[in-house]
């Protein structure tokens, strides 16, 4: 029976460069790092916020491979640079210094902070083009 | 773009630029005069404008690189602690150990013996996990074993 999810994937146009927005700029913790190839230019990489660890969000890079072709692989690449894909929520306990610190660093708020009625909302975009919601609670 | 920055645009450019720069070179022993002049700042001023930016010293940022780097290594099995170490771009096997256990939480040659038997060691490292179909669903079978 299934017991919980272990493991999301986000679809990315560098993985290299993924891996550091998430794990340089956002912060995460890299879970799993290995190369595939004997090159090192494709890797099995996973990771999560420091306080998931039982998580692994894979960071895929878009290639053609057996579910889709070179041609598909460039279409899908061009979706997610368009901002077709939102991948999921991420939960803050301080919107408004991620808000400042994420912003120093350069990364894109499609939305700020904004009041709700169940806490503060933003909309921030990855630097493959996905975008995602970065919430805070109400305490 | 939404930005409360006050790092001018350029000046972030210039940092991007030399982290780059730290990622491609790693491997070589550089230090800060070598990364601010790929920034085109003093080192002092690189040094204080890449901790406000990025919250860590571009020598922090550097060592975690390697680290990273290196247990990507041996966890892959082709390197020994040895190897690695010096793979990396550290000079000295001695503070590559110290740094290596204080972040991982294990020396390296505990790292490379328990990640690949995939034995738990409780908090600390979970065994190392690809799921092949799934990859293998994604870009056909991998060639590294």
């Amino acid at each position: 029976m299934i017991q919980r999810q272990s493991h999301s994937t986000i679809y990315v146009i560098d993985q290299g460069e993924a891996l550091e927005f998430y794990r340089d700029t956002l912060g995460f913790e890299v879970r799993t790092d290995m190369p595939m190839t004997d090159e090192g230019d494709l890797r099995w990489v996973t990771l999560s916020p420091k306080g998931q660890p039982d998580l692994e969000i894979i960071l895929a890079p878009l290639a053609p491979g057996p579910m889709f072709d070179a041609e598909t692989a460039e279409q899908m690449k061009r979706l997610v640079q368009s901002g077709a894909f939102g991948i999921g929520v991420f939960e803050t306990d301080d919107i408004h210094g991620d808000h400042e610190r994420l912003g120093k660093r350069g990364v894109e708020f499609v939305s700020p902070p904004e009041e709700k009625f169940y806490g503060i909302e933003a909309i921030v975009k990855d630097n493959s083009g996905n975008w995602f919601s970065l919430t805070q609670h109400k305490k | 773009m939404y930005s409360c920055s006050d790092v001018h645009p350029q000046t972030y450019r210039s940092l991007a630029h030399a982290r780059d720069f730290m990622r491609h070179a790693y491997r070589r022993p550089i230090n800060l005069p070598d990364i601010s002049a790929q920034a085109n700042l003093s080192p002092y001023h690189f040094l204080r404008i890449h901790k406000l930016t990025y919250g860590e010293t571009p020598h922090e940022f550097l060592t975690r690189l390697r680290i990273e780097r290196a247990k990507s290594l041996l966890a892959k099995g082709s390197h020994n602690v040895t190897g690695a170490c010096f793979e990396v771009g550290f000079s000295s096997l001695g503070s590559f150990s110290t740094l290596f256990a204080n972040r991982v939480g294990l020396s390296p040659s505990e790292y490379r013996r328990h990640v690949r038997s995939g034995i738990v060691v409780p908090g600390m490292v979970r065994p190392l996990f690809v799921p092949t179909c799934f990859f293998a669903m994604l870009y056909g079978a991998p060639e590294a074993g």
